[in-house]
């Protein structure tokens, strides 16, 4: 099974703080992979170290290791998407006005059927011609799943995605995530909500301090981490 | 090439797409432009025996100074949002990225020269230019390299803590050369006294235009970089 | 690496020291009266001397903003950052000099047509404003930042210098070493001069990048000890 991310001794600094203490993880294809933890454990940067958005001070993030090809930045933007904590959206600009930026600039093929697909399964045809900036947070949010799956990227890393959206459109949203996991499309996924990525991914980890400090495949997760949280599990450090 | 051609088209559609809903920024800087001629005529007191020194003045400080502002709040729009983010994840050259702002300002800055040097025309009553495309190649080469840059170093005084009041420090220094052909060139299109050197400065803008957008197409992704 | 480069920074010193001292007699006692301009004319040699180490600061700038870039190693920066600040203050001292040297020849503090030193004052403008660019951008990205205007800064530089030269081309009034007429021994002044102040650049040089290093390593064991808990 191929290796998406692979990263060895990663250290991410903010002046004399350590936020990603000396990390080794390796995420494979397929295995997609919740990450958990109390604010300020570091899971954010740890996402955006593996969405190359930040380099390490220290140690290496590599993706797509076993393969040549994407070490290209090209090939390798084309297949990682991302969902973070800035929308990546204009205000000025329509949905639809939006969504046709961001498919030129990924290159997108059959972009106006990719478009429609994501509109209607998000739910947001009604508003296609709304300026984005009239939008509601939760629309802004599914607006932005659209963007970041345009190009049907291999490795999905999503930032808190259920936050702000209302019970439906969770629901819409696990059935999409679902769809593209089924695909060729291994997720990363931060949630406070365990419950909302349980169904989703086969591996859990669980940070702490800018460390893993446990990590279970799906079959050995205890149950009391779904139902009483993972406090339990944080004096370990 | 066609990739990059067609990123950097997206990112000119985009950004004026967006000025021209808001139409704020754009009439925000004519207006600018116009300020500036009055200041600058009350300042020099430019009647018609100065004007042969001041002229070329009169007509390029309302499109520097215009420019300067306009293009630190266009490079602005993209940090809402961490939108030079969301560029980045893109599988685009940061360079084709660049090379979009810089198109997208430099049309409205031309927009802007399109009522400002027609005002300075109507303001100060120079002679009709002896060689309309001299000054048109002037304006439009001298407009090009001015831009480049500005919105090159736009992007770096957003980063730094001085935010827009760094850019004029980064951005008048180098621009000298620039500055000293457009001045020049204006100077024989309107008076032409000094037969023959308009080509030495023509080179000169056509070598400083060149230079300065190949090489921030090529640092750009060196402050994209988080 | 460290000890190495102090040692050389001592040695430097020293060297400067003895040959900025032999400087003197060179330039005041050595090279003869210039016919037309007199004893002030003897300020040419520093501001010559200054100038030429200046634009090889510049250049040392460029080269190291490239190397920063590519290698992304501290070292590089910290090169490129010393190089930046001796640069301005040899360029801060040709204009100290020129003007110095040009009010009794030309009755005038400054002149614009002067295309040599307002090309100066312009190499000065844009590396100060690199300086305030570096000060006000912290960490790795205004390292990058920096390193890419300390590139642009450079390339502009021949162009600075050729423009300015077809502007003043109708009446320049250099103070430079062109209008003076050259005996041998005044070249030999020039060369020395120019050398001892080479040899003081470095030793400058050194100076400042010895100091980044005690500042970087200061850093890197505060931060040991702050995470040490």
């Amino acid at each position: 099974m191929s290796v998406l991310v692979h990263l060895e001794g990663a250290t991410v600094k903010r002046g004399v703080q350590r936020i990603i203490r000396e990390l080794d993880l390796m995420v494979h294809e397929g295995q997609h992979l919740a990450l958990i933890g109390p604010n300020g454990a570091g899971k954010t940067t740890l996402l955006r170290l593996m969405a190359q958005l930040l380099r390490p001070d220290a140690g290496k993030v590599t993706l797509f290791p076993d393969e040549p090809k994407m070490q290209k930045r090209g090939r390798l933007r084309s297949a990682v998407g991302v969902l973070m904590e800035g929308s990546y959206l204009y205000e000025g600009l329509t949905v639809e006005e939006n969504l046709q930026f961001y498919g030129v600039l990924f290159d997108v093929p059959d972009l106006k059927r990719r478009i429609e697909e994501g509109l209607t399964r998000m739910e947001l045809t009604s508003v296609r011609h709304k300026r984005v900036g009239t939008l509601s947070k939760g629309m802004r949010k599914r607006l932005a799943i659209v963007r970041a799956t345009l190009h049907q990227p291999r490795l999905l890393l999503l930032d808190e995605p259920f936050d702000g959206l209302d019970e439906r459109s969770i629901g819409e949203l696990q059935l999409w995530l679902e769809e593209l996991a089924s695909k060729r499309c291994t997720l990363v996924l931060i949630s406070h909500d365990l419950s909302l990525i349980q169904p989703l991914c086969q591996r859990v980890c669980l940070m702490d301090q800018g460390r893993i400090v446990q990590s279970w495949r799906r079959d050995e997760v205890p149950p009391s981490l779904w139902e009483q949280g993972y406090g339990h599990w944080l004096g370990r450090v | 090439m066609g990739f990059f051609l067609r990123s950097s088209l997206a990112i000119v559609k985009k950004d004026l797409r967006i000025q021209f809903r808001q139409k704020s920024l754009l009439l925000s800087m004519i207006v600018f432009a116009l300020l500036i001629q009055v200041l600058l005529h009350f300042s020099f007191q430019a009647n018609q025996a100065a004007l042969h020194h001041v002229a070329a003045g009169l007509l390029w400080l309302p499109i520097f100074l215009s420019a300067l502002l306009g293009i630190g709040r266009l490079m602005a729009i993209e940090e809402a949002e961490w939108n030079w983010e969301g560029m980045w994840t893109a599988p685009v050259d940061p360079g084709s990225i660049f090379f979009g702002k810089m198109l997208g300002s430099l049309l409205l800055v031309f927009l802007v020269e399109w009522v400002s040097v027609p005002l300075f025309f109507i303001l100060f009553n120079p002679p009709a230019p002896q060689s309309l495309p001299l000054l048109i190649g002037c304006l439009l080469m001298g407009t090009w390299g001015y831009v480049s840059l500005a919105c090159l170093f736009s992007v770096m005084a957003q980063a730094s803590r001085l935010g827009d009041l760094l850019l004029p420090i980064l951005l008048f220094p180098v621009s000298v050369p620039l500055v000293l052909a457009v001045v020049r060139l204006t100077q024989i299109a309107l008076f032409p006294t000094m037969p023959g050197q308009e080509w030495v400065w023509l080179a000169v803008l056509g070598a400083y235009d060149i230079l300065f957008t190949l090489l921030p197409i090529l640092l750009f992704e060196y402050l994209l970089e988080v | 690496m460290n000890n190495r480069l102090l040692l050389w920074q001592r040695v430097l010193g020293w060297l400067a020291l003895l040959m900025v001292a032999a400087d003197v007699y060179f330039v005041f006692f050595y090279a003869p009266t210039e016919k037309y301009m007199g004893d002030v004319q003897r300020l040419m040699y520093y501001h010559v001397a200054t100038a030429w180490n200046a634009y090889l600061a510049f250049g040392l700038v460029l080269i190291f903003s490239i190397l920063y870039l590519w290698r992304r190693e501290e070292r590089f920066d910290h090169w490129a950052a010393s190089a930046a600040e001796v640069g301005v203050l040899f360029t801060t001292l040709v204009l100290i000099t020129g003007p110095l040297w040009a009010r009794p020849v030309w009755n005038a503090w400054w002149k614009w047509d002067d295309p040599r030193l307002t090309a100066t004052l312009i190499l000065w403008l844009v590396y100060i404003a690199y300086l305030i660019l570096r000060a006000s951008i912290e960490g790795q990205r205004g390292r990058r930042i920096a390193a890419v205007f300390g590139i642009i800064g450079f390339v502009d530089v021949p162009i600075v210098h050729f423009s300015v030269q077809w502007w003043s081309s109708f009446h320049p009034q250099v103070i430079s070493s062109q209008g003076v007429n050259m005996t041998g021994e005044m070249v030999v002044t020039l060369v020395f001069t120019s050398l001892a102040f080479m040899v003081l650049f470095f030793f400058l040089l050194l100076a400042r990048v010895n100091l980044e290093k005690s500042a970087a390593a200061a850093a890197r064991l505060e931060e040991r000890l702050y995470s040490a808990d």
